[in-house]
């Protein structure tokens, strides 16, 4: 009898099934059955300290710099993302210590701040200060850096204005979902034929091991049947452990060594050119772009966060004349 | 649309396919449902070994899918000369609605985003596109991670099985890919549970297949781990964490074609039918080609089978057609693996008697060597790392006692094969322990000797996406178990 019952007991987890089922097809529903960001955790500043040394490390001579903390009024409602306030008095104390000048702006809308600033800092993410016309800003930011802290802005829409943009807030949505990469994807489906074959080659040291930096994932992935070609994929790819050890052991190769960084190479999305990643091979690489066929050299710099300017196609021909 | 269509094809084809592979009504009765999900996942199991014997002698997948449209045409033909004499449902007209809903709520759950999870994007769907774009998984695409020099193509678990890579191309193979509809026939996997488990119990009582069938269409892991875990955020995040079964994976696939192969063979030695032993061994063969801890289960089948015979009432003609269709069958893929790169997994080198004596004799766990694996876990002096058996010890107990992922799945698993004292006379109640306990023992074995940090794989989902494989033999075991006690309780 009891084992009767308990079959029927079992048998009400139904309940949390049909929960589920309907969660989740609503909840797709919600946004047009594509997953976004909204359907994940709001980003989040992890750094209790207030993340200053980000800022510091951008200027050769940090003090006296200007920096705009577009953070919010006392009376403003907190959104999703939203750098607590005690952190930001941290980041306002340390820079301050540092000798930079920080001004904030209490909610107040971008058009109405007045003054020139070296660099502004996200950390109230409200509608004006995510959609700002980057242009503008632009032409009032001397450093032409754009620090967020909540993962609220557009790279490509802040390096399309001349920006570099660098977040700094952890991201919950999976890395398959950065619309950068999707763009940057859009962008080779049609520089690069289906067969063509593609050498990655990094153009500094790699510099994290954070998971999400291996964008060499969803590139091979989108960009099937494109011949995707890494430096031992068989530990670039493989479990975090193996992964960690490869961004070590490449970092030891420093294949980078001795090469000649082509910032004047005109750049085919990214307005960044100082941030261009292209630069000249080493023979090994020119080797086995050689034996596999390849056709495309992609140069990318391994960051958490996709930014096109992180990343820069070349054609072989054009490398191979470099030499 | 054409992505949609092609979808359909590709589960008429199996349909039709798997049709024409059972026997009669006549021979083996079964309902509509029954004969749809049976059908199904057969013929589906039929072209996935299809597939893998093209690709081991060369040929590509439009050969495959030229073959199948063929014996499909054939099959449909062959199924219109037999007569279709459905056996009555066994469950009421409510309960067949019901779980009709579940099932068509888990398929739209399923496709209601594009392939959103990392393990079905990379280790799945790009093989899928490699046989979609290459024809054939012995091409640099796969098996060019490994060279003589430091570079290679970048490609994850190169020795994965086909299964599912094969499902997703031959559903996208006239119409191009789709991230979305590639999924429809995984979507089909949940939904054919309690139908599989009731054509495998048919020949008990009503009260024991019903109760069976209701109990595996509420199983919670069919379609999410942990769900609730987190309250309300998991309530608003529903279907977008790597904890949502449904989708491109191929877990519940291992376990649909485990259900599917068990419940023909307990059909097969009631009925003492061969054609059906050999479409349980080739079932058992597709549980192998859909993961590589399929091949272990494989084995434990077999090991069962003939551990089963210790008691009276063995059915050798049976388990000997179920033997040999399975290792025939399983044969191609085996042919293929052995020409991939082995990276990551290879389970038959690590589980050696040294390994094992090692780890159950109280080693220490392996320390993890990525600070960014260990992030969130607080750190462990040397001193206090624990055992190893401890760590799988404590992950196994806490799983069976996991009521958001399991409910009281294994408290009946438990009863039911306590049970067995009482049915030793029986060679599938003998059967279907074995191959529960058997299962069991060996995923704690491949964790005890895993050469990964332990509490790194707890976090990904292990043991439970390991335990899902199992549910089929234990639903089968419970509707047996009630239906013993059923003079007396039910």
């Amino acid at each position: 009898m009891l084992f009767t019952i308990l079959s029927r007991v079992h048998s009400l987890s139904l309940l949390l099934v049909l929960t589920f089922l309907g969660a989740t097809i609503i909840g797709a529903a919600k946004t047009g059955f594509v997953p976004d960001h909204s359907r994940y955790d709001a980003a989040e500043f992890q750094n209790n300290k207030g993340g200053s040394r980000f800022i510091v490390s951008v200027f050769p001579n940090p003090s006296g710099k200007r920096i705009l903390l577009l953070d919010n009024a006392a009376t403003d409602p907190v959104l999703a993302a939203t750098v607590p306030r005690e952190i930001v008095d941290k980041l306002y104390n340390a820079l301050i210590r540092k000798g930079l000048t920080v001004i904030h702006s209490y909610g107040m809308a971008l058009d109405e701040i007045e003054g020139e600033f070296d660099a502004a800092v996200l950390i109230y993410p409200s509608d004006d200060y995510v959609n700002a016309d980057f242009t503008k800003l632009a032409a009032r930011l001397e450093a032409k850096v754009l620090f967020d802290y909540c993962a609220g802005w557009s790279s490509a829409d802040a390096d399309a204005a001349g920006l570099m943009h660098m977040n700094f807030a952890r991201t919950y949505w999976p890395h398959w979902l950065d619309s950068e990469m999707r763009q940057f994807v859009e962008y080779m489906q049609k520089a690069t034929a289906a067969g063509d074959g593609i050498l990655w080659v990094p153009s500094e040291a790699l510099s994290t091991t954070a998971a999400r930096a291996r964008w060499f994932l969803p590139l091979n992935y989108y960009l099937a049947p494109r011949r995707f070609y890494l430096y031992k994929p068989k530990e670039g790819t493989s479990f975090l452990t193996e992964y960690f050890q490869w961004v070590k052991d490449y970092g030891e190769t420093r294949p980078y060594e001795n090469q000649v960084r082509m910032k004047s190479h005109p750049r085919a999305l990214s307005k960044l050119t100082k941030m261009n990643t292209a630069r000249t091979l080493n023979e090994e690489e020119l080797q086995i772009a050689a034996d596999r066929d390849v056709q495309w050299i992609l140069f990318w710099r391994h960051q958490a966060d996709f930014k096109i300017c992180d990343f820069e196609l070349v054609d072989i021909e054009t490398v191979r004349g470099w030499k | 649309m054409l992505h949609l269509l092609n979808a359909l094809l590709f589960i008429a084809v199996c349909i039709c396919i798997g049709r024409a592979l059972l026997p009669s009504q006549s021979v083996v009765a079964r309902s509509r449902g029954e004969e749809f999900a049976v059908s199904y996942t057969l013929g589906l199991a039929a072209v996935v070994i299809l597939c893998n014997l093209m690709f081991v002698i060369g040929l590509t997948l439009g050969v495959a899918v030229g073959i199948s449209l063929v014996a499909a045409s054939a099959a449909l033909f062959y199924q219109s000369k037999r007569s279709a004499n459905f056996a009555p449902s066994p469950f009421a007209n409510v309960i067949t609605c019901g779980l009709l809903a579940v099932g068509s709520l888990s398929l739209i759950a399923t496709v209601a985003y594009p392939i959103n999870e990392f393990d079905a994007i990379y280790h799945w769907a790009y093989r899928g596109k490699v046989l979609l774009f290459n024809g054939t998984p012995l091409t640099e695409a796969i098996t060019g991670i490994v060279s003589n020099d430091n570079f290679g193509r970048v490609v994850t678990h190169p020795n994965y099985p086909l299964g599912v890579p094969i499902i997703e191309a031959f559903s996208s193979y006239f119409s191009g890919w789709s991230d979305r509809w590639v999924q429809l026939p995984l979507g089909l996997w949940a939904a054919s549970m309690p139908w599989l488990v009731a054509f495998g119990l048919r020949n008990l009582s009503q009260v024991a297949i019903r109760l069976s069938a209701i109990a595996t269409a509420a199983t919670p892991i069919l379609y999410v781990t942990n769900f609730t875990e987190n309250g309300w955020a998991d309530l608003n995040n529903a279907g977008t964490s790597s904890n949502m079964m449904l989708g491109g994976g191929s877990d519940l696939g291992v376990m649909c074609m485990l259900t599917l192969s068990a419940a023909l063979f307990l059909r097969a030695t009631s009925s003492d039918c061969k054609r059906l032993a050999t479409c349980a061994g080739v079932a058992l063969a597709a549980t192998a080609a859909m993961k590589n801890e399929g091949l272990a289960l494989m084995i434990v089948c077999m090991i069962a089978c003939v551990a089963a015979l210790v008691f009276k009432s063995r059915p050798m003609h049976t388990i000997g057609f179920f033997a040999a269709s399975a290792i025939i069958c399983v044969a191609p893929w085996l042919g293929i693996r052995a020409q991939i790169p082995a990276i990551d997994e290879n389970y038959s080198e690590q589980l050696t008697i040294e390994n094992v004596m090692h780890f159950a004799g109280g080693a220490n766990e392996l320390v993890e060597k990525s600070p960014l694996a260990m992030s969130g876990r607080p750190q462990i002096g040397k001193d206090g790392i624990p055992t190893r058996r401890s760590l799988v010890a404590e992950a196994f107990v806490n799983e069976f006692f996991d009521m958001r992922s399991w409910g009281l799945l294994w408290v009946l698993a438990l009863i039911s094969v306590g049970l067995v004292v009482k049915n030793l006379d029986s060679f599938n109640y003998r059967w279907l322990v074995l191959v529960i306990v058997g299962g069991v023992l060996l995923y704690f074995l491949i964790l005890l000797v895993t050469p990964w940090n332990f509490p790194s794989l707890r976090t990904k989902g292990i043991p439970e996406r390991l335990l899902v494989h199992l549910v089929g033999p234990i639903m089968l075991l419970l509707g047996h178990a009630l239906s013993s006690i059923e003079p007396e309780d039910c």
